[in-house]
C-alpha cells in the first residue's frame, strides 16, 4: 500500500493530455457508433437513399431533421452530464423541442384526414421495422458513447445512462432516416419518438453497470 | 472569486497544459480536502479515509478530462468525492443517504450562497499580515498539516502554528468587537 505522497508524485509525472479533448471523444464515439449502424442497415437494406423518390424530399429533410436535432440535443445534455457540477435536470426540457415542433405537425395532419384513414397516419407500414431498427442500431452507438465515457466522470449514472440512450437512439435514427419509407409526422412521431425513448429507458438500466467507475 | 479558488483554478489550468509541478500542487490540496471530506463521514479508525482520497485522487487524474472551466475547482472536486463516498457505502452495504448540502469542508467559501459569515471572513483575512493570513488560509481553510503548510508557504513549522495563533487571537478581537 503506497503512500499518498507516492501516487501523486507518480500521477503529477504522467504525460498530460490536451485541454478539450472530452468533447472530441465523445463525438467521435457518437460518430463511430452511428458509422457502424449505417453500415449494418447498408448491408441489411441496401442502397440508402432509395425510398427518396417515394416518400419525397420533404418528408425526407423533415425526419432527418428531426433525427439530427434529437442527437444533438441528446449529445449536448450528455456531455454535461459526463462533467462533475454542471447542471443537467434544468435543461432537459431541450428534448421535448423537437417532438412538440413535430407534435404540431401531426395534429394538423391528423385534422385534415378524414377518420377512416387516421390509423394508416399512425401505423404506415413499417412501425415495426422502424421501431426495430432504432433501438436495435442505437446499441453500437451506446458502445461508442460507453468507450468516450471512460474520460469522462457521470455522477448520476441512471441520468447518464438515460441521456446516452436518447442520443443512441437518435443517432440509430438519423442512420434509419435514409431507409425509412414512410412520409407523415404522425408516424414519425409516434415511432421514432418511440423507439428514441425505448433506447433511453435501456439506457437508463444499463448506465449503472456500463458507466460506473 | 475567492484566492483559493482562483489559485486551485489557476492550477488545474497549468496541470491540463503539462504542468507537471503545478498538477503535483493541485493534487496535495486536492488530498487534504479529500482527507478532511472523507474523514468526517467514515468510521474513524477503519483505515478507509486514506483508502478512499487515494482512490478519489486516481479517479481525479483518469478522468481530469471531465473538468468543466466554468464550474468552480472545488465544486467538481466535491462532486467527485461525493459519488465515490456513494460507491463506497454502496460496495460496502451500507444504506446511507449523502446529502447534497453537505459540502462544508470541500467547497470554497465563495461558491456558496452568500452567507454573511463567508463575506466576512473574507474581509477579516484580507486584513490580517500576510504570513499570518497565508498560515490561516493553508491550514484551516485548505486542511494542509503544519508540516505540509510550512513547505509550501517557505515558512518554518513553528512560524505557522505562531502565525495561525496570532491570527486567530487577532480575528476573535476583531469578531467580538463588531
Amino acid at each position: 500500500m503506497i503512500a499518498t505522497e507516492e501516487l501523486i508524485k507518480g500521477l503529477a509525472a504522467q504525460a498530460p493530455r490536451r485541454p478539450g479533448s472530452g468533447s472530441i471523444r465523445l463525438a467521435a464515439g457518437i460518430g463511430m457508433g452511428a458509422l457502424l449502424a449505417f453500415v449494418a442497415l447498408a448491408l441489411l437494406l441496401g442502397w440508402p437513399l432509395a425510398s427518396v423518390p417515394y416518400t419525397g424530399v420533404p418528408a425526407f429533410t423533415m425526419k432527418l431533421a428531426f433525427a439530427i436535432a434529437m442527437t444533438a440535443a441528446g449529445a449536448l445534455l450528455l456531455f454535461a452530464a459526463g462533467r462533475p457540477g454542471r447542471q443537467v435536470h434544468n435543461r432537459l426540457a431541450w428534448l421535448l423541442v423537437p417532438p412538440v415542433l413535430v407534435a404540431g405537425a401531426a395534429v394538423v395532419e391528423l385534422a385534415i384526414t378524414a377518420p377512416q384513414f387516421r390509423s394508416e397516419l399512425w401505423f404506415g407500414s413499417t412501425w415495426a421495422t422502424c421501431l426495430l431498427a432504432i433501438v436495435g442500431f442505437s446499441l453500437p452507438v451506446l458502445g461508442g458513447i460507453t468507450w468516450a465515457f471512460k474520460r469522462l466522470a457521470p455522477t448520476n449514472l441512471e441520468l447518464a445512462g438515460f441521456l446516452a440512450g436518447i442520443t443512441s437512439g437518435s443517432a440509430a435514427a438519423v442512420a434509419y432516416a435514409f431507409y425509412c419509407p414512410e412520409t407523415t409526422a404522425t408516424f414519425l412521431l409516434s415511432w421514432y419518438t418511440a423507439g428514441i425513448l425505448l433506447a433511453g429507458v435501456i439506457g437508463s438500466l444499463a448506465g449503472p453497470r456500463l458507466l460506473r467507475w | 472569486m475567492s484566492s483559493v479558488e482562483v489559485r486551485l483554478k489557476v492550477l488545474m489550468f497549468a496541470a491540463l497544459s503539462g504542468d507537471q509541478a503545478a498538477y503535483e500542487q493541485l493534487l496535495y490540496a486536492a488530498a487534504a480536502r479529500l482527507r478532511n471530506y472523507f474523514a468526517r463521514r467514515l468510521n474513524p479508525g477503519a483505515g478507509d479515509v486514506e483508502d478512499l482520497v487515494q482512490e478519489t485522487l486516481l479517479a481525479i487524474h483518469q478522468r481530469r478530462d471531465s473538468y468543466d472551466p466554468s464550474v468552480p475547482f472545488t465544486a467538481w472536486l466535491h462532486a467527485i468525492a461525493r459519488y465515490k463516498l456513494v460507491d463506497h457505502f454502496r460496495r460496502n452495504g451500507v444504506r446511507a443517504h449523502v446529502s447534497l448540502d453537505d459540502t462544508d469542508e470541500l467547497v470554497a467559501a465563495d461558491s456558496l450562497a452568500p452567507a454573511l459569515a463567508e463575506i466576512d471572513v473574507e474581509r477579516l483575512l484580507a486584513e490580517l499580515p500576510r504570513r499570518q493570513r497565508q498560515a490561516v488560509e493553508l491550514t484551516r481553510i485548505e486542511g494542509y498539516s503544519v508540516a505540509e503548510a510550512a513547505v509550501l508557504s517557505g515558512q518554518s513549522a513553528s512560524g505557522i502554528k505562531v502565525g495561525v495563533h496570532r491570527a486567530l487571537k487577532r480575528l476573535r478581537t476583531k469578531v467580538k468587537s463588531e
